[in-house]
């Protein structure tokens, strides 16, 4: 456990100290101001306006520019087997997946939480607004990256190119804004040994849908503790479960 | 070899307690989505849903820049101006500034009007919300002069919740263009008996007070026809000629006057 | 016998890399682990340190088997090409080390640990601003932080210009002074002829010899441990 511990510790380290994490994060500013113009346009308050934009350039950047560094540093570290120092100390060799696992989500937490406290002194300095309920969405986003970086790590066993990798990766975090449009469809029209397969395709895929709450944030709507807590869990036991199961294929693994 | 199996079967409880709290949490989250008969959404509203990933607000407020800039452009298509509308009113009906935009901005010429208020059922089709009806007498009452719809659709919006007072106001006025005085003030009695804020009851009291003034002056005027075989002039020549004892004065401070081309009393408003 | 190897297979690809390797390694020694390029001995250092699975055969680091916690903690690894991250300051990727292997300052404090390599100077710098030579050594002190009775280090002395083979070798020379067994591979006979007591000569995944390097020289007839080299392969460089 304590070697999990360091391997988190560390990849954050390394993370904090990444350029393309600070390249990012100052893309992801620029297009917060920019939202800023972007709000000046339309009919609406700008600060919804500009909560709306500022909310989707946070999400969208957000989790490519950390998708971007985690496979990145993965695979770098697998090509100039930079991880052999760190494999060979291991009692376990799935702490490596599980250490990584845990820093890299840290390390977005901690970027998506800048990015946040970027966009409530604006609001602050703009409109005079104390809008607390800003710090709500790093706290969604995070969860949203537990599910998708479970998911880089399970792919980062199978696929040998990081380029791979990231499209897969992405293109699963996409798809699986549709998860719930799928089940409805599909289960609904679907008959015999289809709708099984159908929902079982569900099932292993993820549903971002539901943490797609910026609608509920930005215009005060419910948001129960009930929903929270049930969002959290359903994050974590997906995270967990798909990042166990990466750790044990890794560990035994036959050769590194 | 024991501890080996003893782990594992630890290993396979705690994934199989983890997969149950996924399908759990999953369940209790979507639920209501699935027991109502929500229309399948699987084609996304647009692409738009792709690249915002969901983002309902600002696949809104994107519409509905979109829409400003083909307003204030060259070659308008209100048809296309209007779908955009309603789309952004569709992705997120929390922003109302759509329905306001197709409502009371978009409609210029007759055909838009007609074009507006299909987008604005539409709309309405989609998420009932007071504004849309609103709007769409707005349409009726100012645009087409159809007085009787607008009537009905005011009616509506006054019921719906979060409806503000005004909309009330806009429904006796729809009465009154309507002449249908009667009407109106049978309503006014009616919000009066409801209301039970002391300075509303006192304004509804002096509406009413101004649509009977209005009332017994059109019978008098009725009277004076049918006595002297024309319309009068002027209200000042009923009361030369008796019919009434004095011009009523208007609790608004407006006058009442004759309308000798609608032939009926009516205010200065 | 500290390090045992006994009749290791190895495929990869389908290719048979290692052909039944066995030797084995006395405390204490500096032993060089020799060969040409392509002949194995990457494969089976990774074997040593539990990177890759045999499949075929015996290794035992300590009276372990590598991947066991006895073995782990024996062994202190400098890979080939050593890479630690860039990001990092010199005492960050110690202590991450040290913090892996349970032993913070448990036998040494970095500033000591770092002059045992030569590297008194760079405690507070970044990695990435390091020479070659300095890495190496760097690699050497991470593979010391645990305390480990057995060092097995991968082509050491290789990229380096010729004060830092010295200061290296100064290095590894101190280390069998403080008791520890050093394994190292090298194409270089010459460092291994400067350095060791014993040898074991891998080519084309077979163990040509394993033994003391003067019986290899008078063995192969060979002045120098270059000709005795060259003698011993002969019939392959013919072909």
């Amino acid at each position: 456990m304590k070697q999990i511990k360091y391997i988190g510790k560390y990849t954050v380290l390394e993370g904090v100290r990444d350029k393309i994490l600070y390249v990012s994060l100052f893309i992801i500013i620029a297009l917060i101001i920019f939202s800023f113009y972007l709000s000046l346009l339309t009919l609406t308050s700008p600060d919804i306006a500009f909560l709306s934009f500022s909310f989707y350039f946070l999400k969208a950047f957000s989790i490519l520019a950390l998708t971007f560094l985690t496979v990145f540093q993965l695979y770098k570290d697998k090509r100039k087997r930079a991880y052999e120092i760190v494999l060979t100390k291991l009692y376990n060799k799935a702490y490596y997946i599980w250490g990584k696992f845990i820093g890299y989500n840290i390390l977005y937490l901690i970027t998506v939480s800048i990015v946040s406290l970027f966009i409530f002194l604006i609001v602050y300095i703009l409109w005079n607004e104390i809008m607390l309920k800003i710090f709500i969405y790093p706290l969604i986003l995070s969860e949203q990256f537990f599910i998708l970086s479970a998911i880089i790590f399970l792919l980062y066993l199978i696929f040998t190119s990081p380029t791979l990798t990231i499209i897969s990766s992405l293109a699963i975090f996409f798809a699986s804004h549709f998860s719930l449009d799928f089940y409805l469809f599909t289960v609904k029209t679907a008959k015999g040994l289809s709708k099984y397969i159908y929902i079982l395709l569900y099932y292993l895929f993820p549903n971002m849908e539901l943490f797609s709450l910026e609608k509920n944030i930005i215009h005060n709507l419910t948001l129960t503790p009930l929903n929270f807590t049930n969002l959290l869990s359903y994050s974590i036991a997906y995270g967990i479960l798909i990042s166990f199961i990466s750790g044990l294929i890794f560990n035994n693994k036959r050769d590194f | 070899m024991k501890t080996r199996k003893l782990s594992t079967i630890i290993i396979v409880f705690l994934l199989a307690i983890l997969g149950f709290i996924y399908i759990k949490s999953e369940k209790a989250l979507t639920n209501l989505y699935k027991e109502k008969e929500v229309e399948p959404l699987f084609l996304p509203i647009s692409m738009l849903d792709v690249a915002f990933l969901k983002n309902r607000p600002a696949i809104s407020e994107f519409y509905l820049i979109s829409a400003i800039m083909h307003f204030v452009s060259e070659n308008r298509d209100t048809e296309f101006i209007a779908k955009e509308l309603y789309l952004g009113y569709k992705a997120d009906p929390y922003i109302k500034e759509t329905v306001f935009f197709l409502g009371n901005v978009l409609p210029i010429k007759k055909e838009d009007i007609e074009i507006a208020n299909r987008y604005l059922r539409l709309a309405a089709s989609y998420g009932i919300d007071w504004h849309i009806f609103l709007y769409m007498g707005y349409n009726f009452l100012f645009n087409l002069k159809e007085y009787e719809k607008a009537a009905r659709f005011f009616y509506i919006a006054s019921k719906l919740p979060g409806a503000k007072p005004y909309v009330q106001s806009m429904l006796i006025m729809a009465y009154y263009r309507k002449n249908d005085i009667r009407g109106a003030l049978l309503y006014l009695t009616a919000l009066y008996k409801e209301t039970e804020n002391p300075a509303r009851k006192k304004l509804i009291l002096k509406k009413i007070e101004w649509l009977q003034n209005i009332i017994e002056l059109n019978e008098q005027v009725k009277l004076f026809y049918k006595k002297e075989g024309r319309y009068p002039k002027n209200l000042k020549e009923m009361v030369d000629k008796g019919y009434i004892q004095e011009i009523p004065k208007d609790p608004f401070g407006r006058g009442y006057y004759f309308d000798k081309k609608a032939k009926i009393v009516k205010s200065k408003w | 016998m500290i390090i045992e190897i006994r009749n290791v297979h190895k495929f990869i690809k389908k290719k048979h890399i290692l052909k039944g390797v066995s030797f084995s390694v006395e405390k204490g020694d500096l032993f060089g682990f020799l060969g040409p390029n392509g002949a194995g001995k990457t494969t089976t250092i990774s074997i040593m340190t539990g990177m890759m699975k045999p499949n075929e055969g015996d290794v035992y680091i300590a009276g372990a088997k590598p991947g066991e916690e006895r073995a782990i903690k024996s062994v202190g690894y400098l890979p080939e090409n050593f890479s630690p991250p860039i990001g990092l300051r010199v005492y960050e990727f110690l202590e991450y080390m040290q913090g892996l292997s349970s032993s913070k300052d448990s036998w040494i404090k970095l500033p000591e640990l770092l002059r045992l390599v030569e590297l008194d100077t760079a405690y507070n710098k970044m990695i990435g601003s390091l020479s070659k030579g300095m890495l190496q050594r760097l690699g050497i002190a991470q593979a010391l932080v645990g305390n480990p009775s057995v060092l097995i280090l991968d082509e050491p002395l290789s990229g380096l210009d010729p004060i830092g083979r010295k200061i290296v070798k100064r290095v590894m020379l101190n280390l069998t002074e403080m008791e520890k067994t050093v394994f190292f591979s090298s194409h270089i006979l010459q460092d291994v002829e400067d350095l060791c007591i014993s040898l074991a000569l891998i080519h084309k995944g077979s163990i040509i010899f394993s033994g003391g390097v003067e019986e290899f020289k008078l063995l192969y007839s060979g002045v120098s441990l270059e000709e005795a080299f060259f003698n011993s392969i002969k019939e392959d460089i013919s072909e």
